[in-house]
């Protein structure tokens, strides 16, 4: 209803400036011709249309109506015109003829400062003001009709409020114009090419006003010259750029829904695994779309399960399931400000999203149980070094000690002491022997000091079965953890052979040690325990039978 | 002189060995008082523990070799609970001679004891029988070894342990000429290379043992 009406008044003042150019075209400001007629016809249309369409969709913001504003006070410019026949118009004209500018900025460009003070500028010091004390006929415009809001005419502070106004007209066109370049140079491609046209028109038209302010400051008032003409020109060419933009807004809005649409489509026809994320930066024209997955402990995931840290100075949007947080957005800042458009999006990708976070869930627990078995693998493994150090720093030297006094007191003793302190001497030494194959057997010393190859070779050299190492195993130092679990694989291996050859070779590569133990038979039992400790470092462990001999691979990964 | 971390063990070595009539000229506890004390004392043998401060992994080995290097007519007897080969052929690559590794648990035996540091200090090696005995039953060295009689099996281990001709002659109450002609076939049989010098016939038999080849 309000809208019918803001049109019917822009009509209005259409039709009037139609007919003050009917009366005399040469005294308007646009000039004569079918040129600027048909200018000033299609941009009082556009801004109507762009204003209407606004107010509409969005009857809470004032931009709908300061642009039918726009459109009115952009027809009215031309009635402050010695054509206008009658006072009203001519008044009208007056008072409202430079409003235009600020009811543009303050609709388009998003400085409400600069808009306020180019209002003040334009309808008041330009307008009210001037028209209170601007008496035409006592300025030589006979033809002009009475101005019907004169008070009492002044020509010199006509004057003085004229250029008083130009200049701070002129200023906060500059103020403003300068606002939206920084506006533009700062802000993301996604705010850009939402907003960059409509801005970039206004920013051109009000740069045009300018230029026709301080044309018009040497003189005292705008006029209606050729230079002011073609800057008028100009002025309608941009704002019809900037209403043709805005009215077009819910066409474009309609193009992005069918974008989304067709990302629901896409998601359902080809359902790419960790892929939603891709999808998403290609619908949205945001290659740096950062797609994260918040746990309830704090930790945020990427689709593939691992860790993320936030990502500072981009914007974070949520997408929500009722009240629970699906997923968060990283992306640029004012891609995702329509909430229209995110709640079209979580709904259009809320199974991919819970299929998403689910696989991310499992996997990175998954991960937390690989590195708990690790952890348990490798205190287990330090618990043994302990011991065999204990052992040997410990027990075994005091035992050596122990045996060196028996026997120091067995040379100074005689007959049943002494036979009692060689027997004793004797026991001891073979505890001695009992307790060096129980720290061996523990973790031996040429592991812990030396690490695999020689403990291997070592091994090999007094093993129960034949070992061979045809090739030196690799020389370098591994993780204690890889070298034990090493070891003991080849060690059980050995066992579990039986009395056959066995033929140990190693190899690094790729980032991983591959161990394969060959016997002629395959090993007794199975290799449970071996998989486990194998699978706690990340590893893997493989029996393959081929030309009769049994292949035992273990792969484990060492940095 | 005696090198061990142990303060109570070195004493009573100490006092053992004085018993046995061999003068302990000086003690240390770490390996760098180790190499210090050999060099103002000077003694015949130094025997010292593999594991020692400051790294307590191998430095009394690594202070034994450096001896052997600085002072080739100093001794060193390597007292150790380890009982991998390696460490034997560590200490005997470089100068096998005057070098022994024993294991700790033989050093209460004092005629063991003794007969290690004579044989060192007259220029001979040592190497712990258990160690030898365990190459030599192991699997891969059976077939090898069964080329062998019976008692060239037995020249053959006490070569390992770095014994010369004249100890294995008394060892079987054989003649030289014997000895020296079990100790050919043993060569021959096993497809080593005979090298002129006693002392490195050690390295060659220990180096054949720990990785016989078909």
């Amino acid at each position: 209803m309000k809208i019918g009406a803001a049109l019917l008044m822009v009509a209005g003042a259409a039709a009037a400036a139609v007919a003050v150019r009917a009366a005399d075209a040469d005294q308007t400001i646009a000039g004569p011709g079918a040129g600027p007629l048909v200018l000033l016809i299609v941009v009082a249309v556009a801004l109507s249309a762009a204003g209407a369409v606004t107010w509409r969709r969005r009857p809470d913001s004032a931009v709908g109506p300061l642009l039918l504003c726009g459109a009115a006070t952009w027809c009215a410019a031309q009635l402050a015109s010695p054509a206008a026949s009658s006072p009203v118009l001519f008044t009208a004209g007056l008072a409202f003829g430079a409003a235009a500018p600020a009811a543009i900025a303050s609709g388009i460009v998003p400085d409400r400062r600069g808009g306020a003070v180019l209002a003040v500028a334009g309808v008041g010091l330009l307008g009210v003001l001037s028209a209170l004390v601007f008496d035409p006929r006592a300025t030589g415009c006979t033809e002009c009709p009475r101005n019907l809001l004169l008070v009492r005419g002044d020509a010199d502070l006509y004057e003085t409020l004229q250029r008083a106004g130009l200049w701070l007209g002129l200023a906060a066109c500059v103020w403003l114009v300068g606002g939206a370049g920084i506006w533009l140079l700062r802000s993301g491609a996604a705010a850009r090419s939402r907003h960059g046209t409509a801005i970039l028109a206004a920013a051109m038209y009000l740069g045009a006003v300018a230029a026709q302010y301080a044309h018009g400051i040497p003189r005292g008032y705008v006029s209606a010259d050729r230079v002011d003409r073609a800057l008028w020109t100009l002025q309608g060419a941009a704002l019809l750029v900037a209403a043709a933009w805005l009215a077009s807004e819910p066409l474009r809005e309609r193009r992005a829904r069918a974008r989304l649409a067709r990302l629901v489509v896409d998601l359902e026809t080809r359902p790419e695994p960790r892929g939603l994320r891709d999808v998403l930066a290609r619908v949205l024209r945001d290659p740096g779309l950062r797609l994260v997955y918040p746990l309830p402990d704090g930790r945020c995931l990427d689709a593939g399960g691992r860790p993320v840290s936030p990502d500072a100075g981009h914007e974070v949007t949520q997408l929500r399931d009722r009240d629970l947080t699906l997923a968060e957005l990283t992306h640029t800042r004012g891609l995702l400000d329509d909430p229209a458009v995110v709640s079209a999006i979580a709904s259009a990708t809320r199974l991919t999203l819970r299929n998403e976070r689910l696989h991310a869930e499992l996997q990175t627990r998954l991960d937390d149980l690989r590195a708990m078995q690790a952890r348990i693998v490798a205190a287990g493994d330090a618990e043994r070094r302990r011991l065999e150090r204990d052992l040997h720093d410990g027990a075994q030297q005091r035992l050596a000690t122990l045996a060196v006094s028996l026997e120091a007191a067995r040379a100074g003793a005689s007959g049943e002491h002494g036979a009692t302190l060689a027997h004793a001497c004797t026991e001891v030494r073979t505890t001695l022997g009992a307790m060096r194959d129980v720290a061996h057997g523990l973790i031996p010393a040429v592991l812990a000091d030396e690490g695999l190859a020689p403990a291997v070779e070592a091994f090999a050299e007094t093993a129960d079965a034949e070992v061979w190492v045809p090739e030196p195993l690799p020389p370098d130092r591994l993780e204690p953890a890889v070298e034990t679990t090493a070891y003991h694989v080849v060690c059980e291996a050995v066992r579990r052979a039986g009395q056959t050859e066995v033929t140990v070779r190693a190899v690094r590569q790729d980032g991983r040690l591959v161990l394969s133990i060959d016997t002629a038979d395959p090993p007794a039992g199975d290799l449970v325990d071996l998989d486990d400790r194998v699978g706690a470092l990340g590893g893997t462990l493989r029996v393959e039978r081929s030309d009769g001999t049994s292949h035992i691979v273990a792969e484990l990964p060492c940095a | 002189m005696l090198a061990d971390d142990e303060a109570l063990l070195v004493e009573g070595l100490a006092r053992l060995l004085a018993e046995a009539g061999v003068d302990v000229v000086g003690k240390a506890a770490t390996a760098p008082e180790t190499l210090r004390c050999v060099a103002l004392t000077r003694p015949d043998v130094a025997v010292i523990d593999i594991r020692m401060p400051p790294g307590h992994a191998d430095d009394g080995l690594i202070a034994a070799q450096e001896i052997r290097r600085r002072h080739p007519d100093i001794g060193v007897l390597v007292l150790s609970h380890h009982l991998e080969s390696r460490y034997a052929m560590r200490l005997l690559e470089e100068t096998p001679e005057r070098a022994g590794y024993l294991l700790k648990e033989r050093v209460s035996d004092v005629a063991v004891l003794v007969d290690a540091l004579q044989r060192i200090g007259e220029g001979e090696c040592v190497v712990d029988p258990t160690i030898v005995a365990r190459l030599m039953s192991a699997r891969r060295a059976l077939r090898p070894l069964e080329e062998l009689t019976a008692r060239e099996r037995e020249v053959l281990a006490l070569m390992a342990e770095g014994r010369s001709n004249q100890a294995i002659c008394d060892a079987f109450f054989l003649s030289p000429k014997t000895v020296e002609g079990h100790v050919r076939q043993i060569f021959m049989k096993l497809g080593l290379r005979e090298s002129p010098e006693q002392h490195r016939r050690v390295q060659a038999v220990l180096a054949f043992l720990r990785s016989p080849q078909n």
